[in-house]
C-alpha cells in the first residue's frame, strides 16, 4: 500500500521509478498516434491508453477513488489497466518494419533490446526474491519450529517475532497467536501489550513471561539479536531449542496433550 | 497420493479449462482458437462458477466440503456437455508456427516459470491469500477463523476481501488435490498463471500482426516477456505482480484479465461487433475478475466501458458500445453485494 496523502503525479512518479519505461511509453504513444493507420490498433492501443491516463489524473475521479471509495493506498492499480509494455513493444516493431533492409533491421532490434536491458531493472534482483528454501516457500527455520510445536493435531499459541509473523500460519492452522500479520499491515488501532513488549530492544523477561502465561501462550519465539532481561527459566517458560536466529520457550505449566486427555490432565494437576 | 495428486492437477487446471473453454473459442475466428485461448476461457470460466457458487454457498452457511462437491460436480457436468458440443472443433485447433522465434518465446516463457520456483517471495498478503485458504481448508468453514490470528472473527474487517474466492479456490483446488495450500498456490497456480498470461500475450500478437507479418509474433511476444522481466521500475508495476505473484487474486486479475480485455476489445474491432460470444465471455471475465479482486469491478468496467467507446467510435458501429452495456451487467451486481457486505 501507498501513503495515502499522494497525488495522482506523485504516484506515477513513484510507479515509473527511473522513468524509462514510461517515457518509452509516452513516445509510442505519440509515434503511434501519428503513424498508426489501422483505427481498432489506434483506439484500444492509444485512445484506451490515454483516456485512462486523463482519468487518472483528473481531480473528480482522483477524490472519487482515492477519498470515497477509500483506495488511496491501492490507486496506483489504476495504471495497471493501461498496457504500456503491449503499447511499447508494438511500437518498437512498427519502427522496425519501416527498415527494408534485413541486417538494419535485425541490428536496430539489437540496440533497442539492450537499450531495454540497460535501462529497465532487473525483476530478478530485486529485494522482493529471495532464494526459496522449500516447496512451502517458508523459511526452514519457521517450518522447524511449528513442526516442533505442533505434538499433536490441535491449537497451540505461539508467540512470534514481527520479521516471521506472517509464516506459521501458512504452514499450519493449528498455530494460533495472540496477534498476528494484521499488527503489521493494518494495525487495526490495536494495541497488543505482548507485542510492544516484543518490538522492544532489550525485552522485560518477567513482564513478558507474565503476559504470556496470561494469555494461555504455549511457545514463546525470541529474535537472538534481543537483549533479554532476565531468564524465561525463571518464569514458567523452559528453553526447546535454537532455529536459525531464534530461540523457542516452551511453557512448563500448560497442557500440551490431546483434548481428550484434558480431563485427566486437569485433574491431576488441580 | 503423488500420482492422485498430479492426476487431480492435470484435471481441474487443463482438462476442465479445455473442455469449457472450447464452448466459447470455437466461436472464434478459427486463428484465434488457439490452445492458449481455451485454456484461459475455460480457467476464467472455471473461476467464474466457482465464485458464483462461493457466494451462494457462503450466503446459505455451508461449508467448503459442500462447496467442493457442488464445484466438482457443476464444472465435471459442464464440461462434459462442452466437450460433447465442441468435440469437431478440436480439429479446427489452430497452431502457433513453429520457429525460431517461437522457440525463443517458449524459452522466456520456461525461464519465468523457473524462476518462479527457485525464488520465494518475501510478501505479507500471502498471510491473507494462504492464510485463509488454510485456514478453511483446516476448519471447513468460510470467514469463521481469523486466517492472521487463528481466534474466531469477531468484526467485519474480512467482508472487503469475502466477493473474492481468490483464496477459497486456493482451498478447493488444494482440497481437491490433496496438496498443502502454500504448495499449491507458490509452484503450481503461480506457474500456471504465468503459462496462461504469456498464451494471452501471444495471442495478442496474433491480432496485432497479420498474416503479412506473421514473422513478427513469436518476436513481440518474446520482447513484450523481455520487458515485463525488465520492469522492476517500482514493486507497484504490473509486471512485479506478474512475475512475483501470481498466485495471487490482484496478480491473477493484471496477468490475466487486463491482457484478455485487451484481447477481447482488439477482437470486436476486428469484427465490428458482430460475435456477440465474446459479449457472453466478457460477462464470464467479469465475474472471474470479481473472484480475482473486488477492485476489478470498478477497474475491468471502466476499461471495457471506455475501450468499448473507443473501438465503437474507431468502427463506426454503435452497437459496439450498446452490446457492452449487458455484458458488463454482472459487475452492477457484484457492486450492489459489495455495497452490501461493507454495510
Amino acid at each position: 500500500m501507498l501513503e495515502s496523502n499522494l497525488n495522482p503525479f506523485e504516484i506515477i512518479k513513484l510507479y515509473s521509478g527511473n522513468t524509462t519505461f514510461m517515457l518509452m511509453f509516452a513516445l509510442s504513444l505519440i509515434y503511434l498516434w501519428v503513424f498508426e493507420k489501422d483505427k481498432v490498433k489506434k483506439a484500444v492501443l492509444v485512445i484506451l491508453s490515454v483516456t485512462l491516463l486523463v482519468l487518472f489524473v483528473l481531480p473528480p475521479f482522483a477524490y472519487f477513488f482515492m477519498d470515497r471509495m477509500d483506495e488511496s493506498g491501492t490507486y496506483y492499480r489504476f495504471l495497471w489497466l493501461i498496457p504500456t509494455t503491449l503499447v511499447s513493444s508494438y511500437t518498437v516493431f512498427c519502427i522496425l518494419n519501416r527498415f527494408k533492409n534485413k541486417f538494419i533491421k535485425t541490428g536496430a532490434f539489437a540496440i533497442v533490446t539492450v537499450c531495454v536491458m540497460i535501462g529497465g531493472v532487473f525483476m530478478y534482483e530485486s529485494p522482493t526474491f529471495y532464494d526459496a528454501e522449500n516447496l512451502y516457500e517458508i523459511p526452514d527455520c519457521v517450518i522447524d519450529m511449528c513442526d516442533d510445536i505442533l505434538i499433536y493435531e490441535r491449537e497451540y499459541e505461539v508467540v512470534f517475532p514481527d520479521e516471521i509473523l506472517q509464516y506459521p500460519r501458512l504452514y499450519s492452522a493449528y498455530i494460533v497467536m495472540p496477534y498476528g500479520f494484521e499488527m503489521l499491515q493494518f494495525q487495526y488501532g490495536r494495541n497488543d501489550d505482548i507485542h510492544e513488549e516484543m518490538i522492544k530492544d532489550t525485552l522485560n523477561v518477567p513482564y513478558l513471561a507474565a503476559l504470556c502465561e496470561g494469555k494461555h501462550v504455549h511457545y514463546i519465539v525470541i529474535n537472538q539479536n534481543k537483549k533479554l532481561d532476565g531468564k524465561f527459566e525463571d518464569y514458567n517458560y523452559e528453553f526447546v531449542g535454537e532455529y536459525g536466529d531464534y530461540r523457542m520457550y516452551k511453557s512448563t505449566t500448560m497442557f500440551f496433550g490431546p483434548w481428550e486427555e484434558y480431563e485427566e490432565w486437569l485433574a491431576a494437576h488441580e | 497420493m503423488i500420482a492422485i495428486s498430479i492426476l487431480q492437477c492435470i484435471l481441474y487446471l487443463f482438462v476442465i479449462p479445455f473442455c469449457m473453454g472450447i464452448t466459447f473459442t470455437k466461436h472464434f475466428d478459427e486463428k484465434y482458437n488457439t490452445v492458449g485461448n481455451i485454456l484461459t476461457c475455460g480457467f476464467l470460466s472455471e473461476l467464474a462458477v466457482f465464485q458464483v457458487l462461493f457466494l451462494l454457498f457462503y450466503k446459505l452457511d455451508r461449508n467448503l466440503a459442500e462447496l467442493t462437491w457442488a464445484s466438482s460436480s457443476i464444472l465435471f457436468v459442464v464440461s462434459l456437455v462442452s466437450i460433447i458440443f465442441g468435440f469437431k472443433s478440436i480439429k479446427k485447433i489452430a497452431l502457433p508456427k513453429f520457429d525460431l522465434g517461437f522457440l525463443v518465446f517458449v524459452l522466456f516463457s520456461v525461464y519465468m516459470v523457473v524462476m518462479r520456483n527457485l525464488q520465494g517471495v518475501n510478501d505479507g498478503d500471502d498471510s491473507f491469500v494462504i492464510g485463509n485458504a488454510l485456514t478453511t481448508l483446516t476448519t471447513n468453514y468460510f470467514y469463521k477463523i481469523d486466517y492472521y490470528t487463528g481466534k474466531f472473527i469477531t468484526s467485519t474487517s474480512y467482508s472487503r476481501h469475502m466477493l473474492a474466492s481468490n483464496s477459497i479456490f486456493i482451498a478447493f483446488l488444494s482440497k481437491v488435490t490433496f496438496i498443502h495450500p502454500a504448495i499449491l498456490a507458490h509452484r503450481i497456480l503461480g506457474s500456471f498463471v504465468l503459462i496462461l498470461h504469456n498464451a494471452i500475450i501471444y495471442n495478442i500478437s496474433v491480432l496485432l500482426f497479420d498474416d503479412k507479418k506473421e514473422k513478427y509474433r513469436s518476436v513481440f511476444a518474446s520482447f513484450v516477456s523481455l520487458m515485463t522481466i525488465w520492469d522492476f521500475h517500482s514493486y507497484l508495476t504490473d509486471s512485479t505482480f506478474i512475475l512475483s505473484r501470481a498466485w495471487q487474486g490482484k496478480a491473477q486479475f493484471v496477468a490475466l484479465s487486463i491482457p484478455f480485455a485487451i484481447m477481447l476489445l482488439l477482437m470486436i474491432g476486428e469484427n465490428a461487433g458482430k460475435k456477440n460470444i465474446i459479449y457472453v465471455f466478457i460477462a464470464v471475465l467479469c465475474t472471474a475478475s470479481v473472484s480475482m479482486t473486488p477492485v476489478a469491478i470498478v477497474l475491468l468496467t471502466l476499461s471495457l466501458a471506455v475501450g468499448s467507446v473507443c473501438v465503437g467510435i474507431a468502427v463506426k458501429k454503435i452497437g459496439v458500445i450498446l452490446k457492452m452495456i449487458p455484458a458488463l451487467s454482472p459487475m452492477a451486481a457484484f457492486a450492489v453485494l459489495f455495497y452490501l457486505f461493507l454495510k
